[in-house]
């Protein structure tokens, strides 16, 4: 899988700064929520589709993997297609479904797209390392918060999750073998699946802690170190700047 | 901090981001209820879960995380949201409530004291119980007052449709935990004395 992996590029996005990315990340986002009208979004699709392109990454495989996202994004829209209300379209098999509703729905499921790419291309960008660095910053002038713990945690919350969705990908096919999805009860199903699930992702877990404690990890390491901010990555930032301006205006 | 410390810090700390790992993937795992803005997630059962799991101490840490995620503009949220506008939309009030949830569940099944296994079970469902309320109580005036919703409105759209999902989890959550806990309490406990010397 492709999607939210770090892969290796020289792009100005690349060797961007990690502050001033975490910076474009939240203003971008903050506009995708803000966006109310088709100008709004056709605005903001250009800029992360710029972006898309300026990052090189890999488009086939990003969009092969986007089939993972299909059924959610389908589900939003045909959700929101019922359930807006408005005037019914005449003829329509289905009695409730309205034009607003289908407009609504399809302005969530392109926020909802939008919102993937530009994760996708944050995460394909950012190495964890400067992600990790970007965040123990960001929380450097914050009182009583471990800016190092947090930083670790980000990370590990991040290495995670992979863990913990291949588990689940190996319980289930080895229970399918099994013959346990014939089984009539779903509350039983569901039991056998997550209680040998967790205990298993418990004991990944533990493999890791102890692998952390084997190397001799602390929080007392060196400081996050940053490369001089190029004229580039002010010029992205003042772009998400003008983005989000644009877009109250 | 010595580093002596460490070992049983290490452990909560790689654990509180294992249990925002599963509120994250939970948050995914969710069903649009054509009613209102606030959908079905199971994120709430690994929140009940974290607070079972890690108590009062570090599980609001683990929930804290990832607020702080999804405010940073990540997609975590339920649904592959992201933005603090999410976080002071609509749904943010439950949003907000699974700390209090987490919280209060983790203060009561830490501080109440229960001989038997079956005063555990019946403990644990108490203490979700009330941590279910308090979400509750938080999330469906904030739906009201950012939606402007009328009350029965919000409860249909912030309440009803839930209360069958809210008792499936918890049940599970307390089996999860009867079965699970007993042994995750103990390795925690095992990994704290070896260095209290410190």
């Amino acid at each position: 899988m492709m999607l939210f992996h770090y892969v290796h590029k020289n792009t100005p996005l690349h060797t961007m700064d990690g502050r001033i990315k975490v910076l474009c990340l939240v203003l971008l986002s903050l506009t995708a929520s803000l966006a109310t009208d088709v100008s709004d979004y056709l605005l903001l699709s250009a800029v992360i589709l710029t972006a898309l392109f300026v990052s090189r990454l890999p488009l086939i495989p990003l969009l092969r993997d986007m089939k993972f996202f299909l059924f959610l994004i389908l589900f939003v829209f045909v959700m929101n297609a019922i359930g807006t209300g408005g005037e019914p379209i005449p003829d329509f098999p289905i009695r409730s479904v309205s034009v607003a509703g289908i407009l609504t729905g399809a302005m969530f499921a392109w926020r909802l797209i939008l919102i993937i790419i530009l994760c996708a291309i944050m995460t394909g960008t950012t190495s964890l390392l400067v992600l990790k660095k970007a965040i123990e910053w960001g929380l450097r002038p914050i009182p009583f918060i471990p800016e190092t713990r947090v930083g670790t945690m980000v990370n590990l919350t991040f290495v995670l999750i992979p863990v913990v969705l291949d588990q689940y990908t190996e319980m289930s096919v080895a229970q399918k073998a099994r013959c346990v999805d014939s089984r009539k009860n779903p509350v039983k199903r569901v039991m056998f699946i997550t209680l040998p699930l967790l205990s298993n992702i418990f004991r990944k877990t533990d493999e890791l802690i102890f692998a952390m404690e084997a190397r001799c990890y602390s929080e007392e390491r060196t400081k996050a170190v940053f490369m001089k901010v190029c004229p580039m990555d002010w010029l992205i930032l003042l772009i998400c700047v003008l983005t989000i301006i644009l877009m109250i205006v | 901090m010595s580093p002596n410390s460490n070992s049983s810090n290490l452990r909560m700390t790689v654990y509180a981001a294992l249990f925002t790992a599963f509120i994250i993937i939970g948050g995914y795992i969710s069903v649009p209820v054509p009613v209102g803005p606030v959908p079905i997630v199971l994120a709430d059962f690994f929140v009940m879960l974290t607070a079972l799991f890690l108590g009062y101490k570090w599980g609001p840490v683990s929930v804290a995380l990832f607020l702080a995620l999804g405010a940073l503009g990540l997609p975590v949220f339920a649904g592959g949201k992201a933005g603090l506008a999410v976080l002071f939309g609509p749904t943010g009030g439950f949003l907000l409530g699974y700390l209090l949830l987490v919280i209060v569940t983790g203060l009561l099944t830490e501080k109440i004291k229960s001989v038997s296994a079956k005063g555990t079970l019946l403990k644990n469902i108490a203490a979700l119980i009330a941590g279910n309320v308090l979400l509750y109580l938080v999330g469906v005036p904030w739906l009201k007052v950012v939606t402007k919703l009328p009350w029965s409105g919000a409860l249909a759209a912030g309440l009803i449709p839930f209360i069958p999902g809210i008792i499936i989890k918890i049940a599970a959550a307390v089996i999860v935990a009867q079965v699970l806990l007993p042994r995750f309490k103990q390795a925690t406990a095992q990994s704290a004395p070896r260095h209290e010397d410190a």
